[in-house]
């Protein structure tokens, strides 16, 4: 599997290089924005390790790049950048996620295991339920042509619902869509944004399968 | 006009004596005006009364059969006398129209035109150019009439005389006054002079408060207010040295550590010796880069803005964006991460509040010890009056013995006796952030009473109670709100 890992620091990125190749990556490595676009059209990764702060450009404009360009592409944010607006800003940009240096290998493995698996399946035609449409090269959702706004981590519940749409789809199955699975984290949070969905686009689009979990649209 | 309405002189000095002079000016004016009228009122009343009792001494002298004379010109003063300028002129006419008698400057006609209808009169005359006062007065019979005049422009040199007297000496006295007022000003506001002469002296860091023992009444809280000031930078300053101080030690102590250990891996021998060199050189390092991190929060709080720019924001979602970071240590550490939310906006600093949670999250993930499970909770909580969102971290490890959770939220503080080593920073940015959010932050009783567990409460922001959310789990908040807190700070 081919990554791009766009870093300037040469320390930095030869040992993110080598830790990701003993996992079995192929790494290609852009140390500024030019090169990043540069590479990032010519080839097709299966997800690209972004810094933020780089020469000739910012991270963010190059992710802004790739998504302009309908390339849904995972992207994962490294960056020094630790205040949670400069990740919200990342996220919203079009980012899959966002990890702060200093990092741990492991964690940088285990969130790109995530980003990798959550992209997996994803379908890139427009995906429609009654009036709610889901366009996931564009990351944009519409209720009867209007566009409505969504946090992420809404965005994420909703697609794996329209995905699966006329399916239940339990809890456990949105929690991976949302956080990559295989975590440490016990949550209500999928109920949270299954209410947050349901107040933006309508009480009755997704329906409780009481003991299994949810689902969008009618059941087949 | 306004350009002049809106002119104030910087110096106090100026402004109180102009301020003064201008009242005492315009006093003296209104004073002026009323004497100016009474003056010229009372000259009128002295002069016409003389008028009055020459005209008729005159009248009563003449001898009853005096006939009119011819012109022949009158006696002249000896040359060694003046003649008065007050003196009265005056005339006695025949009824047949003829001068009977005649002062040397009178003139040759009769001021007012002969008329023996009335007693007497008091009128105002104009004769070749020269205006005249004049009282007439005519015999019982009606055969002489006597008009005794006074020329109004002597009159009016006489009042103007007296009035230009007035103006300098009062103007030689305003300005006597102005003199007098301004050295009194001046030496008022001495102590302001000394106040502003001792602070100037002062070197750039000396913030000792300003002796205000024997300053007057009126600056005394204005120095007060200042040297609060002062002592409030005092105490800033102080920590600012002390934390500078702490933080050196703090953050040289792990490098030496860090040192130590890669000089270890360096000398190792064999690769066993080498390995075991490594672990406590990667701990070593993990400690170094949370300790930079806190600092650089702790820094950074202190540059922000007070209060930091507020928007309304989802805490759920920040929630779970920073628990979602601590994924991959809590699993390292077998512990769990449960997190409860339901949906709650808050105007908040979202950056200050990342910090928040972050270290409320680190601590319990710290201190909870392997296999803890680790409770994250945003939700809506009762207060004395109304509802509010509110943030809580519990866990159910070791705890915080009830005696040292007052001290937790001191800076550099550390429990004694734990085994994890933290820098005593985390909490004490908790305690901050908190304060600038107007949230109060309780330490108490972890999950099931055991272990450990801060809640913060936005009691600045009340919310609507909630309402019935089927999805949202059940709320928790007899958990929540059970245990009684120990220790509080705002």
């Amino acid at each position: 599997m081919q990554l791009l890992l766009v870093e300037d620091d040469p320390m930095l990125s030869r040992a993110v290089r080598t830790g990701l190749e003993r996992e079995g990556y192929q790494v290609d490595v852009a140390d500024d924005a030019p090169a990043a676009r540069l590479a990032l059209t010519d080839h097709g990764y299966a997800a690209v390790l972004l810094d933020l702060g780089l020469p000739g450009g910012s991270g963010l404009q190059v992710l802004r790049g790739v998504r302009e360009r309908y390339d849904t592409t995972p992207v994962l944010i490294l960056t020094a950048r630790d205040k949670l607006s400069d990740r919200i800003a990342g996220l919203d940009a079009g980012a899959d996620d966002y990890l702060v240096k200093p990092f741990q290998p492991d964690e940088l493995n285990a969130r790109l295991r995530a980003v990798l698996r959550r992209a997996h399946g994803r379908v890139s035609p427009v995906l429609t339920v009654r009036s709610v449409t889901l366009d996931p090269a564009r990351r944009a959702v519409t209720l009867d042509g209007g566009p409505v706004a969504l946090s992420v981590h809404e965005y994420r519940t909703l697609l794996a619902l329209m995905e699966r749409a006329g399916r239940v789809v339990t809890r456990a199955q949105l929690e991976e869509a949302v956080y990559g699975g295989d975590s440490a984290i016990e949550s209500n949070t999928v109920a949270v944004y299954v209410h947050q969905l349901r107040r933006k686009l309508g009480e009755a689009l997704i329906a409780t399968v009481h003991g299994h979990g949810y689902r969008i649209g009618e059941a087949r | 006009m306004s350009h002049f309405v809106r002119w104030r002189p910087a110096s106090l000095r100026l402004r109180l004596l102009i301020n003064v002079m201008l009242v005492i000016a315009l006093v003296w004016a209104g004073w002026l005006l009323w004497q100016t009228r009474q003056m010229s009122a009372h000259q009128d009343g002295q002069w016409d009364g003389m008028m009055q009792a020459v005209g008729q001494q005159i009248l009563l002298s003449l001898p009853a059969g005096v006939a009119p004379v011819s012109e022949h010109g009158n006696f002249k003063l000896p040359a060694s006398v003046p003649p008065r300028a007050e003196n009265l002129s005056y005339q006695v006419w025949h009824r047949d129209g003829r001068v009977v008698l005649r002062s040397a400057d009178a003139p040759v006609r009769p001021w007012v035109p002969l008329s023996f209808a009335q007693a007497d009169g008091l009128v105002q005359a104009e004769v070749d150019g020269k205006r005249w006062r004049v009282y007439t007065i005519n015999d019982a019979e009606g055969r002489v009439q006597v008009q005794v005049a006074k020329s109004r422009d002597v009159l009016d040199a006489e009042f103007a005389g007296w009035l230009h007297r007035s103006l300098w000496g009062a103007g030689i006295l305003i300005a006597l006054l102005g003199t007098v007022s301004w050295w009194t000003i001046c030496g008022t506001m001495i102590p302001v002079r000394t106040v502003r002469d001792a602070l100037g002296r002062r070197s750039p860091l000396d913030l000792r408060p300003v002796p205000n023992d024997t300053l007057p009444k009126e600056l005394r809280p204005l120095v007060d207010g200042f040297n609060k000031v002062l002592a409030q930078l005092d105490g800033a300053l102080r920590a600012e040295r002390r934390f500078l101080a702490d933080a050196a030690h703090e953050l040289r102590t792990p490098l030496a550590v860090l040192t130590a250990q890669a000089r270890l891996v360096q000398q190792a021998e064999t690769l066993a010796e080498s390995q075991a060199a490594v672990a406590p050189l990667v701990s070593g390092i993990e400690r170094a880069s949370r300790l930079t991190g806190q600092l650089l929060d702790s820094a950074s709080l202190d540059a922000s803005p007070e209060p930091p720019p507020c928007e309304p924001a989802a805490l759920h979602e920040i929630a779970s964006m920073v628990v979602h970071d601590f994924d991959t240590v809590a699993r390292q550490a077998r512990q769990r991460l449960l997190l409860d939310t339901e949906p709650c906006m808050l105007p908040i600093d979202v950056d200050t509040l990342g910090v928040l949670l972050r270290n409320l999250i680190d601590n319990a993930h710290r201190y909870g010890g392997p296999g803890a499970r680790i409770q994250i909770v945003c939700r809506r909580v009762r207060t004395a009056h109304g509802w509010c969102v509110a943030l809580g971290v519990r866990d159910d490890g070791p705890g915080v013995p009830v005696a040292e959770r007052a001290r937790i939220f001191d800076r550099f503080y550390r429990v004694p006796g734990t085994a994890s080593r933290g820098s005593g920073i985390g909490l004490s940015l908790v305690a901050r952030i908190a304060e600038l959010h107007g949230a109060t932050v309780e330490a108490g009783d972890g999950l099931e009473g055991r272990g450990f567990g801060i809640l913060v409460r936005f009691e600045a922001h009340p919310v609507d109670a909630p309402a019935d959310c089927a999805d949202s789990g059940p709320v928790p908040l007899a958990e929540l709100t059970s245990g009684q807190p120990t220790a509080t700070t705002t």
